[in-house]
């Protein structure tokens, strides 16, 4: 699983971060989204990944699942 | 069948198209207007006609409602000449919203100056300070003994103090702005009372922001005013105007969801057993709460500027669009029977409560954490509370922007009643 952010769309809603913040952060300065994990997070923190994508006011979250590292 | 319409007449529904806003139905007085289930099984995309005669799309499916409300051909402009109106005093209102009604780019340059004082961080640092002053309406109430007008002493006190907090509002003139923002917030006000309320507030608004200038401030608006409006960035108009909006976003929305969701509560008490017995269910129960009484009841209003389509259905430039979130969040495609008050429901944090697209809500993190600090010790700290009325009695805003309560009045056990109780079991009777 790979995970890109876009902080020009992020309009600091904070769902992300509330839904998986081991993966998710927003910059102090800005209050865009900020990745802490990008590639791969663990197995057990993936389907909130997907959710926090899906949530997303913004549409900054997008996920590539890799059916390789995702097995 | 009775009318779902606002006016009297029972007009045939397929004579011409229905006129929105719809009343809400007296049978469920937390669920939304029965019409926009109705629509969305037979009409998901349709027209409805508004109180100036004049017809808008409207959408009642929750993925197009998220089409509508984050296209790029849809604009929040209500200074727009085409913008759809709700009624007169709406007009008066909606034109008077600062950033929050411009298009990006330019909404989102105004939006990014205040984000960083609404991250998740910065709001839990906020916690315990909210904590405390929750506490110390629960004191008040305790001190004075039941029985206490809920919204009053609590669900109005306790966001309209935080708000005062973090912006740099003297609380002390909470009374002012709550009662005046409450006449721009009725859909029953006139366009003249709504106009002279809102003069009023700007004229004390802007007293508030020039109180910051040439010194260095740690609140929300004086580090605005030295940030951006001191260096020239922004306008002194533009700073009153969204000082204007910070305010009013602040404590009215918080307010209504702290009011009618303890009588929510109170009505399920299965479901408050829930949260009571397992308090780590609270920031889920109060996505349900968000989505299941979806208070905004007149925000999803837009205007298309170029032609797109929405499911296959062609809209035009100029066409007006109203973009219901109360009907995306009881589209039972998303949330299974949505009628249901259920605490922990998975998908409840989907719902479009704080909106969707540029224009969501930029406080939704400290109304969550209001929210779950409130909702998370209230039944505690008020034990036994009560309504002390019947439900059919409660004094609902069903003419507000924002659905609430404007009062309900309440009891609880106290200490002198819970001593006078055991004495009496004591005594065996």
């Amino acid at each position: 699983m790979r995970i890109t952010v876009e902080p020009g769309k992020c309009v600091a809603s904070g769902l992300c971060v509330l839904v998986e913040d081991s993966v998710f952060d927003q910059d102090d300065a800005t209050g865009t989204v900020r990745l802490l994990v990008d590639t791969d997070p663990p197995p057990d923190v993936r389907e909130n990944v997907r959710e926090a994508a899906r949530v997303c006011p913004a549409l900054a979250i997008s996920i590539t699942e890799d059916s390789r590292s995702d097995a | 069948m009775t009318s779902i319409m606002n006016g009297e007449t029972e007009e045939p529904m397929t004579d011409a198209a229905l006129s929105y806003p719809f009343a809400r139905d007296d049978a469920c007085p937390f669920a939304p207007p029965a019409a926009y289930q109705r629509l969305r099984e037979t009409e998901p995309i349709t027209k409805v006609r508004l109180y100036d005669g004049r017809e808008a799309w409207m959408f009642t499916r929750y993925e197009d409602i998220r089409t509508v409300l984050a296209h790029p051909a849809v604009s929040a402009e209500t200074l727009a000449e085409d913008f759809p109106f709700l009624n007169p005093a709406d007009k008066v209102s909606k034109r008077a919203q600062s950033f929050q009604r411009w298009d990006d780019p330019r909404h989102a340059e105004r939006r990014r100056k205040l984000m960083p004082y609404f991250t998740i961080k910065r709001i839990e640092r906020m916690r315990p300070r909210v904590r405390g002053m929750i506490e110390h309406f629960y004191g008040e109430l305790i001190d004075a003994g039941p029985p206490a007008d809920l919204v009053g002493k609590l669900a109005l006190a306790i966001p309209s103090t935080v708000a005062c907090d973090l912006l740099g509002v003297d609380y002390a003139d909470h009374t002012f702005f709550e009662t005046r923002f409450a006449v721009r917030l009725d859909r029953d006000s006139s366009a003249e009372q709504v106009r002279a309320a809102n003069a009023e507030l700007v004229e004390y608004v802007d007293r508030v922001v020039r109180s910051k200038y040439g010194q260095r401030n740690e609140d929300l608006l004086g580090r605005f005013v030295n940030d951006h409006v001191e260096t020239g960035e922004v306008t002194h108009e533009d700073a009153v105007i969204d000082a204007n909006l910070l305010l009013l976003a602040g404590h009215e929305t918080t307010a209504n969801m702290i009011a009618l969701g303890t009588l929510a509560l109170l009505e399920h008490p299965g479901e408050l057993a829930r949260i009571q017995r397992d308090k780590s269910l609270v920031p889920m129960a109060v996505e349900e709460l968000l989505r299941y009484l979806t208070i905004s009841q007149s925000m999803g209003v837009r205007l298309a500027k170029d032609d797109f389509e929405v499911s296959g259905c062609p809209i035009h430039a100029g066409d007006g669009l109203i973009v219901p979130v109360a009907a995306a969040n009881y589209d039972d495609s998303v949330f299974g029977s949505p009628h249901t008050l259920d605490l922990s429901r998975p998908e409840a944090r989907r719902h479009l409560t704080f909106g969707y697209g540029t224009h969501g809500c930029l406080g939704q993190p400290l109304a969550r954490m209001e929210l779950a600090e409130v909702f998370s010790t209230i039944f505690d700290r008020l034990p036994g509370l009560r309504a002390d009325i019947p439900l059919d009695r409660v004094d609902f805003k069903k003419q507000a922007v924002f659905y609430g309560l404007r009062s309900l009045p309440v009891s609880w056990d106290d200490d002198a009643a819970r001593t006078r109780r055991a004495a009496r079991q004591e005594k065996g009777d």
